[in-house]
Order: structure tokens, then C-alpha cells, then sequence
């Protein structure tokens, strides 16, 4: 993939400040509206796991989080849906939103154009890798944007 | 993270941001009211400004105050002035929006731009209200 050039371009300078955004706000949002709640602390271990080794680093430490049966539990459970490949959250997870920002600005090439069946899984698995490498570019501060989000609107209602 | 340097905005954007600004002022003048009013510490104002003034990134500037506003403790005073502020933002950001005619690099361009016009606007007020209330 031509990385330096998608994290150079302006169409990535965008997505990262617009759409990054709103995607996070709105997680956020589902999940202050579902009642999820989480332990401040909890939510401050999820930049040290992407710092320390992207998105396997933050799957392997939600995967741990999820199993345990605590009042944080829900908490890492939709975390988990929302960053799975195969996600449950659908159109709204961040492997989808980020596909679809690389196959809309051209960094991403079309399997629906190639026939052949084993051409088709070989550049399917190419994509998905390409997509993970992004994800691994834009983990930080898309839970930037949602930690900021959710933290501002927890305590908003508190001394509301 | 790498950004694309600024490649320059045309005079044209450059005169409607101003023309923005000045309409825009005295909005940013309550901002700063309210930050006086509150007794904000000027070093929090000046902390707000350095971010406005040295990110790339407009959302960061959105954050920094979610940030503080989100923290538990007692009289929270970026609670108190955090709604006005990102409102404010948010209207900069519409109005970036409109001038970058559905180009996103130049929005946020435009978006860095304006916002440090604004917040120099807000800090100026603030320090002229707490300069006016002896503080």
C-alpha cells in the first residue's frame, strides 16, 4: 500500500478530524444512552495497550476485560463488537467506517471487479490487511475523540 | 501522525474569514466574559490558546476542552465555560465548512484558521474583563 501517501493526504487529514470524530461521538453516545458506564481508570488503559502494540495490543486486552464478570463488563463488550472485523455493530464499526474511507478515496482496489475466485480471497485478505494497518494508524486518536466525548458527557450529567 | 503542511488559502477565503470574524466578535467577547466571569485561571486560558495556536488538528482543540470539562473535581470551571466554547467552535466549523466548498483539507484549513483569529479575540476580552474587575 502507498501509506505515505494516504497518511499524507489531505482526504486523510479530513477523516481524521471530521469523520474519526463524529463516528466516536456517536459510539459514545449509544453508549451513555444504553446506560453503559465505565471506571474512569478502566478507559485510561486503552491508549497504553495502543501505544504499546496497536490493535492486537487493544484486541487481546478487551478480549481479557470482556471475559471477566465485573460492573465494567458491558463496558468492554461493546468495544469489543465495535473494533471486530466481523463486527455485530455493522455499518457503525470501526473497520467498517474505515474501509469505507479507504475504498471511497481510491486506496483500497475493487473485489467486486475480480472474478476468479482465488484472485478474489487473495486481495479480500490483502484488504483486510490494509484496513488493519490503517486502524493501527488511527486507534490513538479515535479513542481519543471517544474518551474526551464520553468523559465530558458522564460528568455534563452529573451536575446537570 | 502526519498532516499535509497549510498550502496557503486564497485572498478571497482569507478576506471572508476576517469578515467572519469581525461579525463573530462579539460572541467571542461573551466568551471571554464568561471566562473572566468565572474566574478562570489565566494560565487555563493561556493553555487553551497554545493549543488553538499550535495544532494541526481542529478536533484536538475540541478535546482539550471535553478533557478538562470531564474531570471530576470540584468546581470544574471548564464545566462551566465548556458549552459556550465548543458552541462557538462549532459554529467556526459549519462556517469553515461553507467556504471550503466540499473539499475537507481546505475546511480544515479554513477551520485553524478562524479558530486562532477567535480565540484571540476570547483571550483578549478575558484579560481586558479581569484587568477591569481587579483581578
Amino acid at each position: 500500500m502507498e501509506q505515505e501517501r494516504l497518511l499524507n493526504s489531505d482526504a486523510f487529514a479530513g477523516f481524521i478530524d471530521e469523520t474519526l470524530r463524529q463516528q466516536a461521538i456517536a459510539f459514545a453516545e449509544k453508549l451513555i444512552d444504553s446506560e453503559i458506564r465505565v471506571k474512569r481508570h478502566q478507559l485510561y488503559s486503552i491508549p497504553s495497550a495502543i501505544q504499546a502494540g496497536g490493535l492486537k495490543e487493544i484486541q487481546e486486552l478487551v478480549k481479557k476485560q470482556a471475559e471477566k464478570d465485573n460492573r465494567n463488563t458491558e463496558f468492554w463488550k461493546a468495544i469489543q463488537a465495535h473494533i471486530a472485523q466481523n463486527t455485530p455493530d455493522g455499518r457503525t464499526g470501526l473497520f467498517h467506517i474505515v474501509r469505507i474511507f479507504l475504498s471511497e478515496n481510491g486506496f483500497l482496489p475493487s473485489e467486486d471487479a475480480v472474478q476468479n475466485p482465488s484472485e478474489k480471497k487473495q486481495l479480500q485478505r490483502k484488504n483486510k490487511e490494509i484496513v488493519n494497518q490503517v486502524i493501527d494508524q488511527v486507534l490513538q486518536v479515535y479513542f481519543e475523540h471517544f474518551g474526551c466525548h464520553y468523559f465530558f458527557r458522564i460528568q455534563k450529567g452529573k451536575t446537570s | 501522525m502526519s498532516i499535509s503542511p497549510s498550502k496557503g488559502l486564497p485572498l478571497r477565503v482569507l478576506n471572508e474569514i476576517d469578515v467572519f470574524l469581525e461579525e463573530f466578535y462579539p460572541m467571542s467577547q461573551r466568551a471571554g466574559e464568561l471566562l473572566a466571569e468565572i474566574r478562570m485561571e489565566k494560565t487555563q486560558v493561556r493553555s487553551l490558546e497554545n493549543i488553538v495556536v499550535s495544532t494541526r488538528r481542529f478536533s484536538e482543540i475540541l478535546n482539550f476542552i471535553k478533557n478538562q470539562a470531564g474531570k471530576e473535581k470540584k468546581d470544574n470551571k471548564w464545566g462551566k465555560a465548556a458549552d459556550l466554547l465548543l458552541e462557538q467552535l462549532d459554529q467556526i466549523e459549519q462556517k469553515a465548512k461553507s467556504l471550503a466548498e466540499g473539499e475537507p483539507a481546505k475546511a480544515l484549513e479554513i477551520k485553524m484558521h478562524a479558530s486562532q483569529g477567535w480565540i484571540r479575540q476570547v483571550v483578549a476580552h478575558y484579560l481586558y474583563e479581569k484587568k477591569r474587575a481587579g483581578d
